[in-house]
């Protein structure tokens, strides 16, 4: 209980969603003319001009935004141009609900013979930041990314552009994943019900099944998640997995107690939910339940022999890696992206988010058994039941916190 | 199909069904639905449809810029008043001019809404308010008034359908301090003038009264007729009300203006007069379309106001 307690005050700080920070911006290089559009999120604006009053923060932004971007050709700045009227230098753009945007344009000397793109916004503020670019010319079209460590990009003279490579969204899936308490819970909380090398594997193996359904399901263009709920559902997964942990290795009374109690404290946060008119939420709570019970029902009846309802701890963690797929679309959708495009990025950031998984699960397990072959931690015991307690704890606060989001 | 198989298979799914709930299976299948179930419901809580793309130009459409339609109606609309002829007689040459420029205004009108031009430039402001209220005035133009309607409007505004009065008349004015009694005051210039008017109004000449009193033409009418706006518009506001209420051949009180003390003489009197309804008719017709218009806008207003959420900053008002 103590440590549930302490998982909860600390995972306060983490309520809110861990929503990748980014931004978006469409360099257009015509002539001796380069236009520039930014655009970023409302809460990412609002935490960076310290303001909630739109006029403000358009104000503040749009300043901070010429500040940190320029364009330089033959070794010199552009200027960026004055748009007349009383415009100034930075254009305050619509460019959609939840988005502040801005243009700027930039003239450089008589059509330079190449040009290089600077943008250092936002990256000392959120190293983590990443800018989704769009880089157009009159020979061609590409998608770029401008990072921390990626804050200038060369136009060549003539030619097409190279689009950023498959490496570049792997190395943000590698970090999205590492970089996630809640995603590391999730993994932690799996970890604790893999008992060898055969579970180890078959628990990539779910992993792998969930960022594929994701990459199939983006291929298709049909569905988009709900960002909010989505957020909320993976706590129900981490408690999902702790609970399934009790269930399969504790003892009958508490075994009961785990099984009907979180289905049924579910149907009640359905219930509630139906009746605040949540219908969303509480589908998914209802959902929820039925997943839950199910899954515990297996695990409570399953023998050694029958393997595959013994495995039922694999579902919860092939839909987490599902749900996870969908981080980077969700990211890209104001971007408006070709599928074929967004399909390639997604592929490659969810291989990069898979590898880091299965980084951390191998390099957990090796640490296990590493550990209980030197016998230095009652391993037996206490420990998996204390990581179990607050794996449960934070999926229930990061469930109830996130739900209402 | 051969019709043994189609026979076989409600059997086929009955054993499998039978098996399914027996004891030992009936425990993984049921945890095994209610997983199917959970997910599926679950799913409709986690997932919405994606937007899907318009690819193709949907019937009664022209074209689609950047997913945003042209109707067909407008395009024929559009060439027919470019082309001066009927559709069917326009060359593809002039379709496609036509179709040409409606992109072109399209684009334009989708990156003045990026610019955000109605928040920022007055005369897109101007226009837009006035598109709202004439689209608050079409319902009304559509109504023909009676005219039981306009005659009581009539009743309501007479003062409004006057036909203009008309006057001749002189202005004399006695200067103050002028040249030939540069002592004179204000006082003494007022006496004279009620002495000029009492001998006017006995019979004395205009020529008299100048000779006798130095009084001259004040040089602001001359003595044609003069319509009453032109009149007012001469003398100013204060010789005009006076002037105004004299008959045929009356006489006004001395009057102090800036340049002097003036004595009116009406010599012709024509008083502005109420037209008759059917005289007036068209004017009483426009009128009443101008206030049911009005009184439209008024209301389209009132109903924005009481939906509108306005702050004032402190000490303002309106």
């Amino acid at each position: 209980m103590l440590v549930s307690l302490c998982a909860l005050v600390c995972a306060a700080e983490v309520a809110r969603a861990e929503t990748p920070s980014a931004s978006y911006s469409t360099w257009i290089v015509s002539g001796d003319r380069v236009t520039l559009r930014y655009a970023l999120p409302v809460a990412q604006a609002e935490r960076l001009s310290g303001s909630d009053v739109p006029v403000l923060t358009v104000s503040k932004l749009g300043n901070y935004v010429l500040q940190h971007v320029a364009v330089q050709a033959a070794g010199h700045d552009c200027p960026a141009i004055d748009q007349g009227y009383d415009l100034g230098r930075v254009d305050p753009l619509q460019v959609g609900s939840g988005l502040y945007g801005f243009e700027i344009i930039f003239q450089c000397p008589s059509s330079p013979a190449a040009v290089t793109l600077v943008n250092h916004a936002l990256f000392d503020r959120v190293p983590a930041h990443v800018d989704f670019a769009r880089i157009e010319t009159d020979a061609s079209s590409s998608e770029q990314l401008f990072t921390a460590s990626r804050e200038r990009l060369n136009i060549p003279e003539s030619g097409p552009i190279a689009a950023a490579g498959s490496l570049l969204y792997a190395r943000l899936g590698l970090a999205h994943v590492l970089s996630g308490a809640e995603r590391l819970a999730v993994l932690l909380a799996a970890l604790l019900l893999v008992r060898s090398q055969r579970d180890l594997g078959v628990l990539l193996a779910a992993l792998l099944v969930g960022y594929t359904l994701a990459v199939l399901a983006q291929a298709t263009g049909l569905i988009l998640p709900r960002v909010g709920l989505q957020d909320a559902f993976v706590g129900f997964l981490i408690v999902l997995l702790a609970a399934a942990r009790i269930v399969r290795d504790a003892r009958a009374p508490q075994t009961t107690a785990v099984a009907l109690g979180w289905p049924a404290l579910l149907l009640s946060l359905a219930l509630l939910a139906f009746i605040v008119h949540a219908i969303q939420a509480a589908l998914l709570l209802l959902g929820a339940a039925f997943i839950s019970g199910s899954v515990l029902a297996m695990l409570i009846g399953s023998a050694p022999r029958r393997a595959l309802a013994a495995h039922a701890w694999l579902l919860p963690a092939s839909l987490f890696a599902l749900l996870d797929g969908f981080t980077l679309p969700a990211v890209l959708a104001p971007m408006h992206l070709a599928q074929r495009t967004e399909v390639q990025m997604v592929a490659a950031y969810d291989a990069g988010a898979l590898l880091a998984a299965s980084l951390v699960l191998g390099l957990g397990a090796g640490a296990v058994a590493l550990l209980r072959a030197r016998r230095l931690i009652p391993l037996g015991a206490l420990l998996p039941d204390a990581a179990a307690a607050c794996c449960g704890a934070l999926g229930t606060f990061w469930l109830l916190s996130r739900m209402h989001s | 199909m051969p019709p043994t198989v189609a026979a076989q298979r409600p059997a086929a799914w009955k054993a499998v069904l039978g098996r399914l709930a027996r004891p030992p299976q009936r425990s993984a299948a049921l945890p095994a639905c209610g997983v199917a179930l959970g997910l599926a419901v679950a799913a409709v809580g986690l997932f919405r449809p994606a937007p899907r793309a318009v690819v193709a130009v949907p019937a009664g459409y022209v074209a689609l810029v950047n997913q945003k339609g042209i109707l067909m109606s407008d395009f024929i609309a559009q060439t027919q008043s470019e082309t001066g002829s009927a559709f069917s007689e326009a060359t593809p040459a002039e379709r496609a001019r036509v179709l040409h420029e409606m992109i072109d205004e399209e684009l334009l009108v989708q990156r003045a809404l990026v610019l955000d031009l109605p928040e920022t430039t007055t005369e897109v402001r101007d226009i837009m308010a006035s598109g709202v209220n004439a689209q608050v005035d079409a319902p009304l133009g559509a109504v023909v008034p009676t005219d039981a309607q306009l005659r009581a409007f009539y009743e309501s505004h007479r003062a409004k359908y006057t036909t203009g009065g008309s006057m001749t008349l002189h202005d004399l004015v006695l200067h103050i301090g002028g040249y030939e009694n540069a002592d004179q005051t204000l006082a003494q210039a007022e006496t004279d003038a009620a002495d000029a008017v009492y001998q006017l109004r006995s019979g004395s000449s205009i020529d008299y009264v100048k000779e006798h009193f130095g009084f001259v033409d004040s040089g602001r009418v001359d003595d044609t007729e003069q319509l009453d706006f032109a009149a007012k518009l001469h003398l100013g506001a204060k010789l005009y009300e006076a002037a105004s209420i004299l008959a045929d051949g009356e006489i006004s009180e001395p009057i102090v203006d800036s340049d002097g003390v003036h004595v009116l003489v009406m010599q012709r009197r024509r008083p502005p007069r109420i037209a008759d309804f059917a005289v007036a008719r068209n004017q009483i017709y426009s009128d009443y379309r101008d206030a049911e218009n009005r009184r439209a806008r008024q209301q389209n207003l009132k109903i924005l106001r009481s939906e509108a959420q306005i702050l004032l900053a402190p000490g303002q008002s309106e």
